[in-house]
């Protein structure tokens, strides 16, 4: 799950820009992957760790428009725009959109390298987040459907004997199940089971 | 009842005309016949031979005036006229044959005159008297021949009478039309006439006729004398009477002297061989003053309408706004227009004798080139004034003469050049604005190279772990190329919206900072970058990289300027004066060979340059980043090298304003 998993993807039209670019996050020890139009890099992309960084102004299909094909993606890959022709309304689309940043050329290495750094933070947070709640569903698809029953209660903040008496069972088997789930859910507190539940509620 | 007689009118008019027209037909034949018998004097018996046929001049003027549909009239007239006058049978039969042919030559006469040779009635050339007598002297001649054949096959001329008859049937017809025919058709505008006749008074005109009277008194009074010799004296008040009335003298005094003539003859009970001998005088009389008379009308109209051309172009060249001189051969002024005087400011009077090229020194070139050129006319004060000249020259008549015309376009020219100041004003906006869209698309080309030029420099930098030189080397790329970066930005921003973004910065800082990234290229060069800035410390309020990019535009400029000279001395000097009034006014001089005086004139505009490799916008840019702090960048005379004036706003200034406003 480290940093240097990810990849940073250079969208740019200009040979020079894209190269210099490319050696700069390089030499950082970034992964970078460079395209010379949106189009190539639609074409090879799948899913993967990173952040893209983009010129509005290309031939073919513009930094916005890749933009705005991508923002289906789930977890969303951060977006750094950069451009020759700083306007506002073109920043703020693309802001709106989610950029990460807005650079206009000649770009601020420094300030790219700190934008790129935000992105891949931002990134490797929502991934982390991502797989916790995907290994919590897997976990949650091993438990039986009383344990399920029992869980849910649990987590609703009822006591064993008000769960015994709602699922009319004794409070030893309520016990039971309890324990049952919190060992399949790897979970050692009540606290956590919480947290974890409600974690897929919000995610799902 | 004024109603009543309208609508009676249509059928009652053409009543009254046809009533009318027939009176005027009897009337003409009544006055035909009358004529014929006063007239048939000296005649061949029983025909219409007379030695004077006045009739014959009433029918042809009948025909030119009434048309050639009147010859039913003449014909019975001519019938009635040899029935009446002469007794020939009242009822048709072989003797009205005469009256027949004379009715046709008569009509031939009028139909040849008119149709053919286009003869005018009121005979205002030369030419229609001579068709008239030329026509009626072959035509006479043609009828008398066949009148003659036609009683000669009748019998009733004799073979040896023959002759005698033609010549005399003839000259009877001949001048008793050309003594009649000319004033019946000047009678037809007999108001005309008389107001010509009497135009000196009625006194001159008694004196004449009594002259006339007096001639033919000696002439014919004084048995002693030849009568033939003294004929001639009768062409005294001809003459008189036709040089002073002109054609209508002439026919209006040939009828009389006819007339008299003829009285007196038959008074004096001549054998008629005489008085055919005095109608062929006659004749010559007749043809005399009748070309005599249209002689002197054809001048007196000539002169005329030479009187009134010559008013109509006084009047012109008087009025008209161009000065219009003419000038002789020798170069001096015959004549000028009071526009002339208005012009040159001087009198007519003076003008004229003065030879030309006081007024315009370029007169004797412009007409050899002969056509409109322009000039400097030259007053009488000595001050000068652009002028466009024509010279024409007259065709006929020496020596030649020049017309000089001369306008004054002083307001024209001003006009001109307030136009072109306007067009050169729209034309430079017109290529600011070029300006501004290639700035953007420069700092677009630009960005993309120093932006890759600043993240490989930083990447660089990143290489070299070490610490020493090429780190530090590679600092200044990234710094440099940030700086263009800026430059870029900041200079499309301003071809944007104009705005600049004002600091404040101290005098000298502000050179020194500017001069710094050009030292090394002045040093490779010889060129010894100097400064005098006397309040150095005084903070200016401008946008800091406009006012950089002008000193650098001029420097740059003067570096380059000098580069390639083999001069000694090298320098490049930027003064700046102590603030006064607000401003700190900064002057930057050169040694080098000073600004081409072929671009001088558009120095700031954009893509003007002597560079091979310039785009022609470093002082065109610069101009108006130093309007944009409302002030001035001006290129000054300069004994040597070139130098560039502009003045900055202090920062107290921008304050003290501020806190006005």
């Amino acid at each position: 799950m480290g940093m240097h998993e990810q990849t940073v993807f250079i969208v740019e039209d200009d040979a020079a820009v894209r190269d210099s670019l490319g050696v700069l996050l390089g030499l950082q020890g970034y992964r970078t992957q460079s395209f010379a139009c949106a189009e190539d890099f639609l074409q090879t992309y799948q899913p993967a760790a990173g952040c893209l960084v983009v010129d509005i102004r290309m031939p073919g299909m513009s930094g916005l428009e890749l933009q705005a094909a991508l923002r289906t993606q789930e977890p969303p890959l951060p977006i750094i725009v950069i451009t020759a022709h700083g306007d506002v309304p073109t920043a703020k689309t693309a802001f709106k959109a989610g950029a990460i940043d807005f650079l206009e050329k000649p770009v601020d290495p420094d300030a790219l390298l700190a934008a790129v750094r935000t992105a891949l933070e931002a990134n490797a947070a929502q991934r982390l987040a991502a797989e916790q709640a995907a290994q919590v569903r897997r976990q949650l698809r091993l438990l039986t459907a009383r344990e399920r029953e029992v869980m849910e209660l649990v987590t609703r903040g009822c006591s064993n004997v008000e769960i015994a008496a709602m699922l009319h069972i004794s409070p030893r088997t309520v016990e039971v199940h309890k324990a049952r789930v919190m060992e399949k859910l790897h979970v050692r507190k009540v606290a956590e089971l919480v947290r974890i539940v409600l974690g897929t509620h919000t995610a799902s | 009842m004024q109603r009543h007689m309208e609508a009676a009118s249509p059928a009652f008019p053409s009543l009254v005309s046809r009533a009318r027209d027939l009176g005027i037909a009897a009337l003409l034949i009544g006055a035909y016949v009358a004529l014929d018998w006063a007239t048939y004097v000296y005649p061949i018996r029983p025909l219409a031979i007379t030695l004077w046929n006045p009739p014959a001049g009433l029918a042809l003027a009948l025909l030119l005036v009434r048309g050639l549909g009147a010859w039913p009239l003449i014909a019975i007239a001519a019938v009635v006229a040899d029935v009446l006058v002469r007794g020939m049978s009242a009822v048709p039969s072989g003797e009205w044959m005469g009256a027949l042919v004379m009715t046709a030559g008569y009509v031939a006469m009028a139909a040849v005159l008119v149709r053919r040779l286009g003869f005018r009635l009121r005979l205002p050339h030369l030419q229609d008297v001579a068709m008239l007598i030329v026509v009626t002297a072959i035509a006479t001649l043609v009828m008398a021949a066949a009148y003659t054949s036609v009683y000669r096959i009748a019998g009733i001329v004799q073979p040896e009478d023959f002759e005698r008859a033609v010549m005399r049937f003839w000259i009877g017809h001949l001048i008793g039309i050309l003594t009649t025919t000319p004033l019946l058709l000047l009678l037809t505008d007999w108001r005309a006439l008389v107001e010509r006749l009497t135009r000196r008074g009625w006194t001159e005109l008694i004196a004449q006729f009594c002259a006339m009277i007096l001639a033919l008194w000696i002439i014919f009074g004084l048995k002693w004398a030849n009568e033939y010799r003294l004929f001639y004296l009768l062409f005294l008040p001809l003459i008189w009477i036709v040089a002073q009335h002109g054609i209508v003298g002439a026919a209006v005094g040939v009828a009389a002297i006819q007339l008299w003539l003829m009285i007196a003859v038959e008074i004096s009970g001549y054998r008629s061989a005489a008085v055919l001998e005095f109608q062929f005088l006659m004749l010559a009389l007749a043809v005399a003053g009748l070309f005599h008379g249209i002689l002197v009308s054809e001048r007196r109209s000539t002169r005329e309408a030479l009187d009134r051309s010559e008013s109509r172009l006084r009047a012109i060249v008087s009025t008209a706004p161009d000065s219009i001189v003419t000038v002789g051969a020798d170069g001096a002024i015959v004549s000028a227009n009071p526009a002339a005087a208005r012009i040159f400011g001087r009198s007519a009077d003076a003008l004229i004798g003065a030879p030309v090229r006081e007024m315009l020194p370029e007169f004797e070139h412009v007409t050899r080139m002969g056509k409109v050129c322009e000039v400097e006319g030259v007053r009488a004060d000595g001050s000068r004034f652009p002028a466009e000249l024509a010279v024409a020259s007259t065709t006929s008549g020496k020596p030649h003469l020049r017309i000089a015309i001369v306008r004054d376009v002083t307001q024209r020219k001003e006009i001109e050049n307030v136009l072109a100041a306007q067009q050169a004003a729209l034309n430079r906006s017109a290529r600011l604005a070029a300006a501004g869209e290639m700035a953007a698309a420069l700092a677009h080309e630009l960005n993309q190279p120093l932006s890759a030029i600043r993240t490989y420099a930083r990447a660089s930098q990143m290489l070299v772990r070490e610490p020493g030189r090429a780190d530090e080397l590679m600092q200044k790329i990234e710094r440099e190329a940030a700086r263009a970066g800026e430059v870029v930005q900041r200079l499309r921003n301003f071809f944007r919206s104009g705005a600049s973004q004002l600091e404040r910065i101290r005098v000298k800082q502000l050179i020194e900072d500017a001069l710094a990234p050009l030292r090394e290229d002045a040093g490779r060069h010889g060129i010894t970058l100097d400064t005098d800035i006397a309040g150095g410390d005084t903070e200016l309020l401008v946008d800091r990289i406009q006012i950089e990019t002008v000193l650098h535009t001029l420097v740059a400029n003067a570096i380059e300027a000098i580069a390639p000279t083999a001069a000694a001395e090298r320098f490049i000097r930027i003064v700046a004066d102590r603030p006064e009034g607000g401003w700190v006014g900064i002057c930057v001089t050169d040694s080098g060979p000073g600004i081409s005086p072929d671009i001088i004139d558009r120095l700031f505009e954009p893509f003007a340059t002597t560079k091979p490799t310039g785009i022609g916008l470093g002082l065109a840019i610069s101009r108006s980043m130093i309007e944009a702090h409302g002030a001035q960048l001006k290129a000054e005379p300069s004994a040597q090298g070139s130098r560039f004036r502009f003045a900055l706003p202090t920062a107290a200034m921008k304050e003290s304003s501020n806190g006005h406003a």
